[in-house]
């Protein structure tokens, strides 16, 4: 669906993307995450055609891409992060849908238009001004915008920021449903707890280069080199946490704090029923045991911060 | 219909709805024609036993020394040969000019910083669909306002007893075409610029310079002003509007067909000139604000 191939943009001699091969597949939800000025904005302004890279190509739609490929334009759906403040103000909804029906050439445009404001809850506001709008409102007509043209890719830009839960949640919603029906996905977001919840891949941009990129499993696994095991007891003995130490070789660390006992243990290998049977041969019942799974957000910490040497390796060479 | 043709459509049918529904428009009109009306019935009271005497009427002897001082009385002679509408013509359809020209640049600049420019350019259009499709709207609705003020000549022509001639037909498709040559200066500022106060100081420098110019090559003032001007007017005519309306003016009074459509061909050159290099600044530059 995209395919970049060493894909370059400079601003004089600064380098604000620093050759990128993304490949995105047909049908998938790909989070694209990085912190401010880390290429992000660069990289899909060359997506969406505004801006030419400096060098490398862009493959959309299995076809070469540049910006004067309006027939490729015509396929992708923006959602940028902000709606422009200030201009077509005195617009209503329907109004402000039926231009963008005009320059996409909308088959049935009325139809479209009253279909997609039906299907998030803004049908009754079609004749309502836009200045009237809130935040999430706006955002829905947003998005109704970019599918009017019933594209195959989607782009959106912090879709969920400045909701509420309520309209986090009919995004996330809407969202998901334009997936399960076949349509591309492509997501750039600070928000990495709803991108966690959403994406099937992500890629991970730092000072132009791509970090990493591979599936929200996969690249969690990668970067977790100890799990931390949390078990919930009754009544701690002391001494009971040092002994587990010494007397079980997988425990790296221990700690006992309150009734909840916490080891740290290789990323590899399922060791609860060792434990669990240790603890009751010692007289205890362990009452929960729960894992401690890495977040994307404690990733993207690791991988911006820390792990940049390990991620630049080839996986497979491992 | 290609996707920049759609979209410069689509746009342009967007911005001309957005004249329509705002006062502004309207509102420079009626300017324009009550400015018409002035000089007309001024006109009518300056007519004495020898004919159009300027000094009769206060606005007309202001304007006849005033034209007289810069251009010479034989092109003020000239001018009102006619009648009062060569003059009118001109002078009232400047508030509509002005009107449409600084508020496109004005909005050109205002909604490339908010963003809006890039919204639009996100689909199946780019810059130049949406500032082909601004221009549209601009000559559409100068179209209009100089055929109002062409019927509203005629009427008063009828009213008032002064002929109507062919010539103020004429000087109605220089003003159009030199309308066209001053929006697509307007696109050109914008392109370059990336406020709107910077895109409309540019422009109405960039206006100025351009009058100032011509006022210049015709200039009977002495000494160093003179040759100052006169070397500035020669290298700047090329570029300017101006100096192909007032070709096509002057040879439109002195009834020579040839030199009208030099004047014509002229700004359709400078027209199609400055869009390309426009058409090539945006696509470098890009839209983004």
């Amino acid at each position: 669906m995209i395919r970049t191939i060493d894909l370059h943009k400079s601003y004089g001699s600064f380098a604000a993307v620093a050759g990128i091969n993304l490949n995105i597949q047909s049908g998938e939800i790909y989070g694209f995450l990085g912190p401010n000025g880390a290429g992000k904005t660069s990289t899909i302004m060359m997506l969406l055609g505004v801006t030419r890279p400096t060098s490398g190509e862009i493959y959309l739609f299995d076809e070469r891409y540049t910006p004067e490929r309006l027939d490729l334009r015509r396929r992708i759906g923006v959602v940028p992060e902000k709606h422009p403040q200030g201009v077509w103000t005195w617009m209503t909804a329907i109004e402000y849908l039926r231009l963008f029906a005009d320059l996409f050439r909308v088959d049935k445009p009325e139809k479209r238009i009253s279909f997609l404001l039906e299907q998030v809850g803004l049908d009754g506001v079609r004749n309502k001004r836009m200045k009237e709008f809130s935040r999430g409102m706006m955002q829905k007509l947003s998005i109704i915008r970019a599918l009017l043209p019933d594209p195959d890719l989607l782009f959106l830009d912090e879709p969920i920021s400045g909701l509420d839960p309520l309209g986090i949640k009919q995004i996330r919603d809407l969202i998901l449903s334009e997936n399960r029906d076949g349509r591309t996905i492509f997501i750039s977001s600070h928000l990495l707890s709803e991108m966690e919840k959403l994406c099937q891949r992500v890629a991970i941009i730092y000072r132009g280069h791509l970090m990493a990129e591979d599936r929200m499993g996969a690249l969690l696994s990668r970067l977790t080199k100890d799990r931390e095991v949390t078990i919930e007891i009754e009544a701690i003995p002391e001494g009971l946490a040092e002994r587990l130490r010494e007397e079980l070789p997988f425990v790296l660390e221990s700690r006992a704090d309150g009734n909840i006992l916490s080891l740290k243990i290789p990323k590899e290998g399922d060791f609860r029923r060792t434990i669990s049977e240790y603890l009751i041969k010692h007289d205890q019942v362990p009452l929960r045991i729960q894992e401690k799974t890495l977040s994307l957000e404690d990733a993207f910490v690791t991988i911006t911060r820390d792990n940049i040497d390990m991620l630049t390796q080839d996986p497979a060479a491992k | 219909m290609n996707y920049r043709m759609n979209a410069t459509v689509a746009i342009g049918r967007h911005r001309l709805r957005e004249s329509l529904i705002h006062p502004g428009y309207y509102i420079s009109l009626t300017i324009s024609l009550l400015v018409g009306y002035a000089f007309v019935a001024a006109f009518v009271r300056s007519i004495d036993s020898s004919g159009f005497n300027y000094h009769a009427n206060p606005l007309y002897d202001f304007v006849g020394g005033v034209l007289s001082g810069a251009f010479g009385s034989t092109v003020l002679s000239r001018v009102f040969a006619d009648g009062p509408f060569l003059f009118a013509m001109n002078v009232s359809f400047l508030p509509v000019l002005l009107y449409l020209a600084m508020t496109s640049v004005y909005r050109f600049g205002t909604e490339k910083s908010s963003g809006a420019i890039e919204l639009l350019t996100y689909g199946p259009s780019d810059g130049t669909s949406y500032f082909l499709g601004s221009l549209a709207k601009d000559v559409l609705l100068s179209a209009a306002a100089l055929l109002a003020l062409f019927l509203f000549y005629c009427f008063a022509g009828i009213v008032d007893n002064i002929a109507v001639t062919p010539r103020l037909l004429e000087e109605v498709f220089l003003l159009f075409f030199s309308a066209i040559a001053i929006f697509a200066y307007g696109i050109l500022v914008s392109s370059v610029t990336d406020s709107a106060n910077s895109a409309l100081a540019l422009f109405l420098a960039g206006f100025v310079l351009l009058a100032v110019s011509l006022v210049g090559s015709y200039a009977i003032v002495g000494g160093y002003v003179r040759s100052l001007s006169a070397i500035a007017a020669w290298i700047v005519q090329w570029f300017s509007p101006f100096f192909y309306w007032s070709l096509g003016t002057r040879a439109a009074i002195a009834g020579e067909f040839g030199g009208f459509a030099l004047g014509i061909i002229g700004l359709i050159v400078l027209v199609v000139a400055v869009l390309t290099a426009s058409h090539f600044i945006i696509r470098s530059r890009g839209v983004r604000p």
